[in-house]
C-alpha cells in the first residue's frame, strides 16, 4: 500500500491510507520467525554400532517449533539397507520425558535399494511440535535391516522456527 | 510478545487535531520500536572432538571461529563417552572469548555418557578469531570416544552496525500542538515511520554460525561424507571460513552449493601447511535462500568439502555465517 503525499486539505481517507500502509509494513515483520537447525551424522552405520556413536544430544536453546525432519543415507553396494533417525526428549536428567514429543518420539526412515545409491527423505511437520527451552533432546540413528555391511554415512537434520527475542 | 497497537481511525467531517495525529504516530513508533527490540537470536553449533588421542597435535584440539558479527555464548554442553583407550580423568573446554567459563566433564566408564554444562555470558567482538580448545587430563595414553561440544550462542541483530539503524523517534513524532499542522510535517513523519519499518525488516534475519567438520580425512574422501545440508530459510549467507590441518600438499576446498549441488561462489581453498592450520577466512557470500520454508528442498544449500593430496588430514572444517 503506497503512502500518499498529503497537501492542501488533508482528507481523513488519505490519512487512514497512510497509517494503514505503515501498519502493514510493521505487521509484515512483527510475527516473522527465525530459523535454526540441528544436524547429526554417523559414519559406517552397522547393526552393531555402539549407541554412543549413533546418538547426538542437544539442549533446546529456545522454544523451537519443529518444521522439518529429514535424513539421507549412502548405500555403498548391491545390498538393500535401511536406517531411521528418531527424535526423543531425554530431559535434563536423562530420564525419558516422552510427553514432550507426540507419541514419545518422531522418526524418519529411508531404505536403499539393492544398489549403490544415495537416498533421502524429509517430513514437513503438519502438527505443531515444540521443543522446550532447556530440555535435552536426542537424535538417534538406527539400522532397521538385518543385512551385513555398512551404510557409508547417515545424515539427518532438524529445522526449527522460533520467535525473535528481546535479549 | 506485545501485540501491535490498534491504529487510530480518522473520520471525514471531524476536526483534525494535532493531538490525535500525535497519538497515531506515537502508536506506530512504539510498534516499530518494539519489533526492533526483538532482534536477538538464540542458536547452537556443534564442535566435534571424537577420537582425539594423546598423540594428537595441539591444533587438533582447537576450533577457530571468526564471525563477521559480535556474538556471545550463554551456555555450553560438553558431552563425553568413555575413552576407547586409557582412562582420562578430566576433559575440559576453554575459549579465548571474554568471560568464557571453562566447562569440564569426567568421562564415565561402560557405555554411559557424561555431560558437563556451564552457564556464562561470554562475548566476542565482530571479526575477531575465537578459539575453542579442548584439554584432556589422563594418567597415560588415551583415545577419546565420542566427544563433542554444543555451543549455545546469542546474536544481537543490532550489532550489525550501520545496516541496522537504531531509530529514535520519540517526541519527534509529534507534529505539533496547535490548530494548524503543515502537510509537509505530517509527510515527513510518515517517511520516518517508513524508514524505521524498513530498518526493522533486518531484525527478522538470523545471525548464525554453522560448523561442518571432519576428522582423519583419508586420501579417498568419499563425497558421501563430505557435505552438510542447510535447509531453506530466509537467511542470507554472508561469508565462510575454511580451516585445514593437512600437511603441505594436502588441500581442503570448501564450497557452498545449491540444492542441485551447483557451486554458488568461487571455491575457497585452505592449502595444507600443517600446524598451525592454514585458513581462508571471510570468503564473501551474498546469497539469500529463496524460500523461507525449510520444507522446500529445492531451496536448500549445502556445505561441501573436497580434498587434494594423499596424506590423512587430521582435521578440516568449514564455518558458515548467516546474517
Amino acid at each position: 500500500m503506497a503512502v500518499i503525499t498529503l497537501s492542501g486539505v488533508i482528507s481523513a481517507g488519505n490519512l487512514n491510507t497512510n497509517f494503514a500502509s505503515a501498519s502493514a509494513s510493521v505487521l509484515t515483520n512483527y510475527g516473522v520467525k527465525k530459523y535454526h537447525q540441528w544436524d547429526a551424522d554417523v559414519v559406517d552405520l552397522t547393526t552393531a554400532l555402539a549407541e554412543g556413536l549413533r546418538v547426538t544430544d542437544f539442549t533446546a536453546p529456545d522454544d523451537l517449533q519443529l518444521v522439518t525432519m529429514g535424513m539421507s543415507m549412502w548405500n555403498p553396494d548391491a545390498t538393500s539397507r535401511s536406517a531411521s533417525m528418531t527424535l526423543t526428549c531425554i530431559g535434563e536428567d536423562e530420564s525419558a520425558l516422552t510427553k514432550y514429543i507426540p507419541n514419545g518420539s518422531l522418526s524418519v526412515s529411508v531404505t536403499g535399494a539393492a544398489a549403490a545409491e544415495f537416498n533421502a527423505t524429509r517430513t514437513v511437520q503438519t502438527n505443531a511440535v515444540f521443543l522446550i527451552k532447556g530440555l535435552t533432546y536426542r537424535l538417534e540413528f538406527l539400522r532397521t535391516d538385518a543385512n551385513a555391511g555398512v551404510i557409508d554415512r547417515a545424515y539427518g537434520f532438524l529445522s526449527f522456527s522460533h520467535q525473535r527475542r528481546y535479549r | 510478545m506485545t501485540l501491535p497497537r490498534t491504529p487510530i481511525i480518522f473520520q471525514s467531517g471531524k476536526t483534525l487535531y494535532a493531538q490525535r495525529l500525535n497519538r497515531a504516530f506515537e502508536r506506530m513508533y512504539r510498534d516499530v520500536s518494539d519489533s526492533m527490540d526483538r532482534r536477538y537470536t538464540h542458536s547452537t553449533f556443534k564442535l566435534d572432538f571424537t577420537g582425539l588421542t594423546s598423540a594428537s597435535t595441539a591444533e587438533e584440539f582447537v576450533f577457530r571461529i571468526k564471525a563477521p558479527f559480535a556474538w556471545r555464548v550463554d551456555f555450553v554442553e560438553l558431552v563425553a563417552y568413555p575413552a576407547t583407550v586409557g582412562s582420562p580423568t578430566l576433559v575440559s573446554l576453554a575459549s579465548s572469548m571474554t568471560g568464557f567459563r571453562t566447562a569440564t566433564v569426567v568421562p564415565l566408564t561402560g557405555t554411559s555418557r557424561a555431560r558437563g554444562t556451564e552457564t556464562m555470558n561470554a562475548s566476542a567482538a565482530s571479526n575477531t578469531e575465537i578459539t575453542f580448545t579442548l584439554s584432556v587430563t589422563a594418567p597415560g595414553a588415551y583415545t577419546l570416544g565420542r566427544c563433542y561440544v554444543v555451543v549455545h550462542m546469542t546474536s544481537d541483530r543490532g550489532n550489525a552496525g550501520t545496516s541496522y539503524p537504531k531509530v529514535s523517534l520519540g517526541d519527534a513524532m509529534r507534529v505539533g500542538s496547535g490548530t494548524f499542522v503543515e502537510a509537509g510535517t505530517i509527510n515527513s513523519k510518515f517517511t520516518e515511520i517508513d524508514t524505521a519499518a524498513n530498518a526493522n525488516k533486518l531484525a527478522i534475519k538470523d545471525q548464525r554460525i554453522i560448523v561442518f567438520s571432519a576428522r582423519n580425512i583419508p586420501a579417498a574422501f568419499p563425497s558421501s561424507d563430505a557435505d552438510m545440508r542447510i535447509p531453506a530459510t530466509s537467511s542470507k549467507l554472508n561469508s565462510y571460513d575454511v580451516v585445514n590441518l593437512g600437511a603441505v600438499g594436502n588441500h581442503i576446498s570448501g564450497r557452498i552449493l545449491s540444492a542441485a549441488r551447483a557451486t554458488l561462489v568461487a571455491t575457497a581453498t585452505a592449502n595444507g601447511s600443517g600446524s598451525p592450520p592454514s585458513k581462508t577466512q571471510g570468503t564473501s557470500l551474498s546469497h539469500t535462500q529463496v524460500s523461507s520454508d525449510p520444507g522446500t528442498p529445492a531451496s536448500d544449500y549445502f556445505i561441501q568439502m573436497t580434498r587434494a593430496g594423499a596424506a590423512t588430514i587430521p582435521l578440516a572444517y568449514v564455518v558458515l555465517y548467516t546474517i
